[in-house]
């Protein structure tokens, strides 16, 4: 688990870029995921955690439907928006 | 905080034990609370009200009893920010390094804060946040389908 590497900032960018998510800001970050047509994942991202605790990156990884390895490859950069939708479908 | 009974404190262990009847915001039932290391100088003396709590107070399940440094509080939400709940929703509030994360055990939400509190209203939050994005459309897949209409048949709108 890689989450000493990033803050919530991190995974808010790489959310929006990657994943094309657009957040509200209601006292925490939250917004969805679109696939094929639906409103498929929620996400949650808190404010200002640097690092990201390894409870609260947990529960990121699981809210987008990925196993923590996975969460890591998404911010990091290897897993692409096209393999991210093979996984949740 | 409302409705509180009476401290007993043991002054060996250092730790005090508070019966009192939780505000609406939670189960109406008396629990026990533990808190380490009390700040108060009055609350070494019985039937004490006690104004202000700090974040060592740990609500314990009494299935936990024993685990007095227990990182784990089991509450029970009966209102949202601006809803009231039909039944009580479950949730778990743990310690997360220097923060805490409450997490609803019937929805994939989740509360962030620097202590139980705010980690339980930022949760709150998300649930009503949660429900009215729900209520908009039906453009969700069939998890979330399912999430709505347990939302509806809890929440009174």
């Amino acid at each position: 688990m890689k989450n000493a590497k990033f803050n919530t900032k991190d995974v808010k960018d790489v959310c929006e870029k990657k994943l094309h998510i657009e957040f509200r800001d209601g006292g925490e970050f939250n917004g969805w995921f679109w696939l094929d047509g639906k409103k498929a994942k929620r996400i949650t991202v808190p404010k200002g955690r640097k690092p990201i605790p390894p409870k609260t990156y947990q529960s990121m990884a699981r809210q987008l439907g990925l196993q923590v390895g996975q969460f890591d490859s998404l911010l990091e950069c290897p897993l692409k928006l096209k393999e991210y939708k093979q996984i949740i479908s | 905080m409302k409705g509180i009974k009476d401290i007993n404190t043991s002054d060996s262990e250092n730790l005090a034990r508070m019966n009192f009847y939780l505000s609406s915001d939670f189960s109406s039932s008396s629990v026990d609370l533990f808190f380490v290391n009390p700040r108060h100088s009055h609350a070494s003396s019985s039937n004490v009200q006690v104004v202000e709590l700090n974040n060592d107070i740990i609500i314990q399940d009494p299935e936990l009893k024993n685990n007095i440094y227990g990182q784990i509080c089991n509450i029970k939400i009966n209102i949202l920010p601006t809803k009231t709940l039909k039944t009580p929703l479950d949730a778990i509030i743990e310690s997360d390094d220097s923060g805490f994360i409450a997490r609803a055990i019937d929805l994939p939400l989740y509360g962030y804060g620097d202590d139980r509190i705010e980690a339980m209203d930022n949760l709150k939050i998300e649930i009503e946040t949660l429900y009215n994005d729900l209520m908009e459309d039906d453009e969700f897949t069939d998890e979330w389908l399912l999430i709505k209409r347990f939302l509806m048949d809890r929440i009174l709108d």
